[in-house]
Formats: C-alpha cells, structure tokens, sequence
C-alpha cells in the first residue's frame, strides 16, 4: 500500500473537512479514496492506454 | 492453497482468454506454465465463450479461492471496485512472487501491479508471439487487424493502427 503526500488548496480542503464533520465520510482518506475510485472508473480508457503502451514494449522487447 | 511454481506461471483474468479466443489464437497462452484460472473466472469465460476453456488444447489449472485475501488485497479491491473474477485471481497471484498476472482491466492491472505480480494483458500476448517464434510478425499484424471486427477488446482506433506500425516498422514489413 502506497501513500501520497499531496498539497490541496484551502478552500477545497474546506469542502473536505465539511463533508467529513457532517458525516458523509469517516474521515478524509475515506473521502479521498472515494473521490480517487471515481476518477479511476471515469478514466479506465486513459489508464488502459497507457498499459496497452507498456504491454507493447513487453510484448517486443521483454526478456520473458 | 498447495504452493505453485513455475518459470512462466500466469493466472490469468477472464479478458485475455475470451479476447485471444475470439481471435482463435488461445494457443498463445500455451506458453505459460501453469496457467491457472479461477472458478469464477471460468464461469465468466463460460458465459462468453462456451467453448474456449473445451477446445484450448493445452492444461489450464482450475484453483479454488484463497480467503481471506489479506489487508492489502483487501483494501485494494474495494478501492478499485474489483469484480469477484479478478479479486480471486488477485488472491492467488499474490501467493507467488513474480508471477504473472494476465488481465484487460485497468483496474485489476493497477491492484496487480500493486501486488507485485508482472501484468500484461492481451496486446503483450499477442506481441510476445513474435519473440516467442510462436507467430510471424506478418501473423501478428493480422492478429491486430482483426481485431476491432472480431473480438470485445475495446482499442482506440489510432492506438491500434500505431501499435501496427510500430510492428510493422520494427519488422520491416
């Protein structure tokens, strides 16, 4: 499991801790991991180009 | 789970059979030793290609799931929202380090990655054909040219035709 350490501006950290008081969320990460699972399920395409592109250098060039 | 070693070990998703299938190139997985699929696995399979898992023509070992999965596997499927297909594949890969992890899913790919496990999907497969002397380079762009008309592999058209010419050029066809 990998951590990030990111800057997030105050106005949006605000929205964040909002959600979070009035028990949306658990608590941030749940927030984040939910707001990083959505973005992931828009962006499969874009996720699975840049795989399709390294499966590419595997497929030619790989040693196994 | 008993413990599985192999050079080429896969444990393959259901993507890569059904798409290499339908391009009747199964026999490209031949290569990996063992291949193993889940049993939910195989009931997708089954639902889309009745036939592939019958006619492959070489072993394919059915293996149960492991359960739990452990905190990692665990966080990682509900974070990226895994199917039950991929979460059991994903539970016996990270059992054997370095083993590959055979997928179409990008989210399964990133859990896999995450995992240790070396993933490829069915482009590399195809590809790795030609190194593997399993395929002709010319076979191989075939492959590629069939496969917005025969198989469910989504690819946006100008990735495919550059991932042809990049064959093409790199074998001087």
């Amino acid at each position: 499991m990998k951590a990030i350490c990111t800057e997030v501006p105050d106005r949006m950290y605000g929205e964040v801790k909002s959600l979070v008081n009035s028990g949306w969320f658990r608590n941030e990460d749940d927030l984040i991991l939910e707001a990083l699972r959505r973005f992931l399920d828009t962006h499969k395409v874009e996720l699975m180009e840049q795989y399709i592109r390294e499966d590419v250098e595997w497929g030619l060039h790989g040693k196994d | 789970m008993e413990k599985i070693k192999g050079y080429n070990a896969a444990v393959c998703d259901a993507g890569p059979v059904i798409h290499l299938d339908e391009l009747g190139s199964l026999d490209l997985l031949s290569d990996f030793h063992p291949l193993l699929i889940s049993k939910t696995v195989q009931s997708e399979i089954i639902k889309h290609r009745p036939t592939a898992l019958k006619s492959a023509g070489f072993k394919i070992k059915l293996v149960d799931l492991i359960a739990p999965q452990g905190p990692r596997l665990s966080v990682l499927s509900k974070a990226l929202s895994l199917d039950q297909g991929e979460l059991e594949s994903l539970s016996v890969a990270q059992e054997m380090p370095g083993v590959f992890f055979l997928t179409d899913d990008a989210a399964a790919r990133l859990a896999g990655e995450e995992l240790g496990c070396k993933v490829h999907g069915t482009i590399g497969i195809i590809l790795r054909a030609i190194r593997n002397k399993m395929k002709t380079p010319q076979e191989v762009v075939g492959l590629l040219n069939q496969i917005p008309s025969k198989t469910t592999l989504f690819l946006r058209p100008a990735l495919l035709e550059e991932i042809t010419q990049k064959v093409k050029k790199e074998y001087s066809l």
